[in-house]
C-alpha cells in the first residue's frame, strides 16, 4: 500500500484525463490515462517525470488520492457525486486548511502543524464528522474519514502527522475553486428563481 | 446497513488510533542527557592548530562545514561545493582527519542533486547545507537541504545513513516537516539526544515568516515533534547548548544585527521568547560548545559584515559574553565586497579532550582549528 502510494502523483495527471475521455468512451479513457501515466516514468535530463511531480508537489494527502480515485470512477457509470455530500466534505476540508495553513507557513509563534503529532484532539474532530456525514448520509465523506483514520493508523504515508493524511495544498485550493463555482451556481439558481417569481 | 458499517468502521479505527497515540504519549520531550564521554586524556601544553580541510582544486567554492567524531574515534567534515551557492552541480563532499599525518584525506563526492532525486523517489533541483550527527547506535546520520522549485525558503531536508563510519552514505529519504509542499524547513546547526534515544534536530522555518524550530526524530529518523521557538525578530539556524542543569540555550541569527537567545526549562517543548543579546550578528550562523567553566562561541563580530570571526566566553548561561580571541579578521574594502568572509561555525569536542572548530573560509576553503583546554585558559586568563 505504502509503495503503490509512492506513485499517487500519477492521479494529478490520470484522473483528469480519464474522467474527460470517459464521456466518449470508456476504452479511450483508459488508454489515454494509461498512456500518460506512461510517460511519467519517462526520465527527462536523468530524472523521471514521476520523481519531478512528486519533487514539486510532495506526497498527496489521503483525502485528495480518495476524491481524485472516486471522481473518474463515478463518470464511468454517468453518476455524479451528491453535490451536498461533496459540498460539505470541502467546505470542512477548508475550515481545517484554514486552521492549519496561516500558522504553518509561519504566522505566529504557534505552529498548528504540531497538532498533527499529538492528534488527539483531531483524531476526534475528524472521527466525530465521519458520525456527522453518515447521519447526514453523505457517504463520500464518510468513506473518506474511514480511508484517511486507517491509513493513519497503518502510517501508509511517509510522515508520521495527522495533518498530512488530512490535507494538502492541492486540494485546498481544489475546494476554494470548488466552493466558489458553488456558490456562483447558486447565485445564479437564485436569481433565475426570483425572475421566475416575478413573471 | 451501510450506515451501521460505516459508524463501526469509524468508531474502531478512532479507538484504535487513540489507543495509539495515548500507549505512546509523544506530547513531551524527554530529558537531555549528554553522552557519556572516554575519560579526557588532557595535554598539559596549550595546543593550537589550524589547517585547511579540502583541497580546492576540486570545486571552486565551498560552504557550511559539519563535522562528527564516529565511534571509532575518527574525525570527518562534511560541506558542500561547486561552481558557486545553488548552482546545479553543486554537491556534498566528505573527507577524513588522518591523524598519524596530521592531515585531511580522502575527499570524495558524497551526495549529489541527481542521487538524491534517485534515492530518495523526489526530484532534487540542488542541495545546500548539510549536518552531521553521530547516532549513539554506531551509524552517521547526514541531513541536508534540498530545493526542488524556487530558493533556500522552499527548501525541503533529506537525511542519509552511513555504517561504516561516514565514508559512505545510502538509504537517503526526505523528512516530512511541513503541510504546504513539504517546503520551508531548513537545517544547518548540530542535533542533540535526547535520554530516550530519541534526537532533537534545531532547524528554521522562512516562509511567511522567520523562525527557529526543534524537531524531534525517533531512531528511524521519522519526524514524531515539532516546537517552534518565539522571537522578538526574525530568527534563523538556532546552535543548541545544553546547561549541567539540563536547561536548553538557543542562540539564533538575525537581521536585526544582534544575536538572539531563547531557553528552555522543560527540555525543548517550550521556548521563552527569543531576546536580544549584546553579541553583534550580520544575519549570520554562530557555533556554541560547552567548555569546564562556561560557554564557548564562535561568531562574526560586527553587525554588518562576515569578514571577522571570534571566540567569546560567557559564565552566565550565555546572557553575557566576552570576546576573546581574533580568528579571522580581513576587512572588505566596500560595503557590497562580500569577498572575505569567515562563516558558518561548526564546533565538535572529541574524546581526547580537543575542540575542532570548522569554517567556510572565503567560500574557497574549508578551515580546521583544533585547540584544547589549556590553550582555552591560557587564552582567558590573557597569558599570551
Amino acid at each position: 500500500m505504502s509503495e503503490l502510494l509512492d506513485y499517487s502523483s500519477i492521479l494529478l495527471v490520470a484522473s483528469p484525463i480519464f474522467a474527460l475521455a470517459v464521456r466518449h468512451s470508456l476504452r479511450l479513457a483508459a488508454i489515454s490515462a494509461l498512456t500518460a501515466s506512461g510517460f511519467l516514468f519517462v526520465p527527462i535530463n536523468g530524472v523521471s517525470l514521476i520523481l519531478q511531480l512528486k519533487g514539486v508537489f510532495a506526497d498527496l494527502s489521503l483525502t485528495t488520492v480518495m476524491l481524485l480515485t472516486i471522481w473518474p470512477l463515478l463518470r464511468v457509470n454517468n453518476i455524479s457525486l451528491n453535490s451536498s455530500d461533496f459540498t460539505w466534505l470541502c467546505a470542512v476540508v477548508l475550515t481545517l486548511a484554514i486552521t492549519l495553513y496561516p500558522m504553518a507557513l509561519g504566522v505566529g509563534p504557534y505552529d498548528s502543524y504540531a497538532l498533527g503529532y499529538q492528534p488527539s484532539a483531531l483524531l476526534t474532530l475528524v472521527a466525530a464528522m465521519g458520525v456527522l456525514a453518515v447521519q447526514k448520509k453523505y457517504w463520500v465523506s464518510a468513506a473518506t474519514v474511514v480511508v484517511v483514520l486507517f491509513g493513519y493508523w497503518l502510517r501508509v504515508l511517509p510522515s508520521q502527522n495527522l495533518w498530512d493524511y488530512l490535507l494538502d495544498p492541492i486540494l485546498v485550493i481544489f475546494t476554494i475553486i470548488y466552493l466558489l463555482h458553488h456558490l456562483y451556481r447558486l447565485r445564479i439558481s437564485r436569481r433565475l428563481t426570483g425572475t421566475l417569481r416575478s413573471t | 446497513m451501510l450506515k451501521i458499517s460505516l459508524l463501526l468502521a469509524i468508531a474502531a479505527i478512532y479507538g484504535l488510533n487513540l489507543l495509539d497515540v495515548l500507549v505512546v504519549p509523544a506530547d513531551t520531550i524527554s530529558p537531555y542527557q549528554p553522552r557519556s564521554r572516554t575519560p579526557v586524556a588532557e595535554s598539559t601544553q596549550a595546543l593550537f592548530h589550524e589547517q585547511f580541510v579540502n583541497r580546492a582544486e576540486v570545486v571552486p567554492r565551498v560552504h557550511a562545514p559539519t563535522a562528527i567524531i564516529n565511534a571509532n574515534g575518527e574525525l570527518h567534515s562534511y560541506w558542500y561545493g561547486g561552481a558557486s551557492e545553488g548552482a546545479e552541480d553543486v554537491a556534498i563532499y566528505g573527507a577524513r582527519f588522518d591523524p598519524q599525518a596530521n592531515a585531511w584525506t580522502d575527499q570524495h563526492k558524497l551526495v549529489s542533486p541527481v542521487s538524491a532525486s534517485v534515492q530518495t523517489g523526489y526530484w532534487v533541483r540542488k542541495i545546500g547545507n548539510p549536518v552531521a550527527f553521530a547516532h549513539p547506535d554506531g551509524r552517521i546520520w547526514l541531513f541536508y537541504v534540498n530545493v526542488t522549485i524556487g530558493g533556500w525558503a522552499l527548501s525541503a531536508i533529506n537525511l542519509a545513513t552511513s555504517s561504516d563510519g561516514g565514508r559512505t552514505f545510502s538509504g537517503h529519504k526526505r523528512l516530512v516537516t511541513s503541510p504546504f509542499f513539504n517546503r520551508s524547513t531548513l537545517v544547518k546547526t548540530p542535533a542533540i539526544e535526547f535520554a530516550d534515544g530519541s534526537i532533537g534536530l534545531p532547524v528554521h522555518h522562512q516562509m511567511l515568516a522567520k523562525h527557529g524550530e526543534l524537531l524531534k526524530l525517533n531512531s528511524q529518523g521519522d519526524v514524531v515533534d515539532k516546537r517552534r521557538i518565539p522571537s522578538e525578530s526574525s530568527a534563523l539556524q538556532p546552535a543548541l547548548v545544553s546547561l549541567p542543569d539540563g536547561t536548553l540555550l538557543a542562540f539564533m541569527r538575525s537581521d536585526a544585527g544582534k544575536l538572539l537567545r531563547s531557553s528552555s526549562a522543560n527540555q525543548g517543548a517550550t521556548w521563552s521568547q527569543a531576546v536580544s543579546i549584546d553579541v553583534p550578528n550580520p544575519d549570520s550562523a554562530v557555533a556554541v560548545v560547552s567548555t569546564s567553566t562556561g560557554l564557548l562561541l564562535a561568531f562574526n563580530n560586527d553587525p554588518k559584515n562576515r569578514d571577522v570571526l571570534n571566540l567569546a566566553h560567557s559564565i552566565d548561561r550565555g546572557n553575557s559574553w566576552q570576546e576573546f580571541y581574533v580568528l579571522e579578521y580581513l576587512p572588505n574594502l566596500h560595503e557590497h565586497d562580500h569577498s572575505n568572509e569567515f562563516s558558518y561555525p561548526w564546533f565538535v569536542k572529541d574524546p581526547n579532550g580537543f575542540y575542532h572548530l570548522f569554517y567556510t573560509w572565503q567560500r574557497t576553503n574549508i578551515k580546521h582549528i583544533r585547540f584544547n583546554e589549556t590553550w582555552l585558559e591560557e587564552q582567558l586568563r590573557g597569558d599570551v
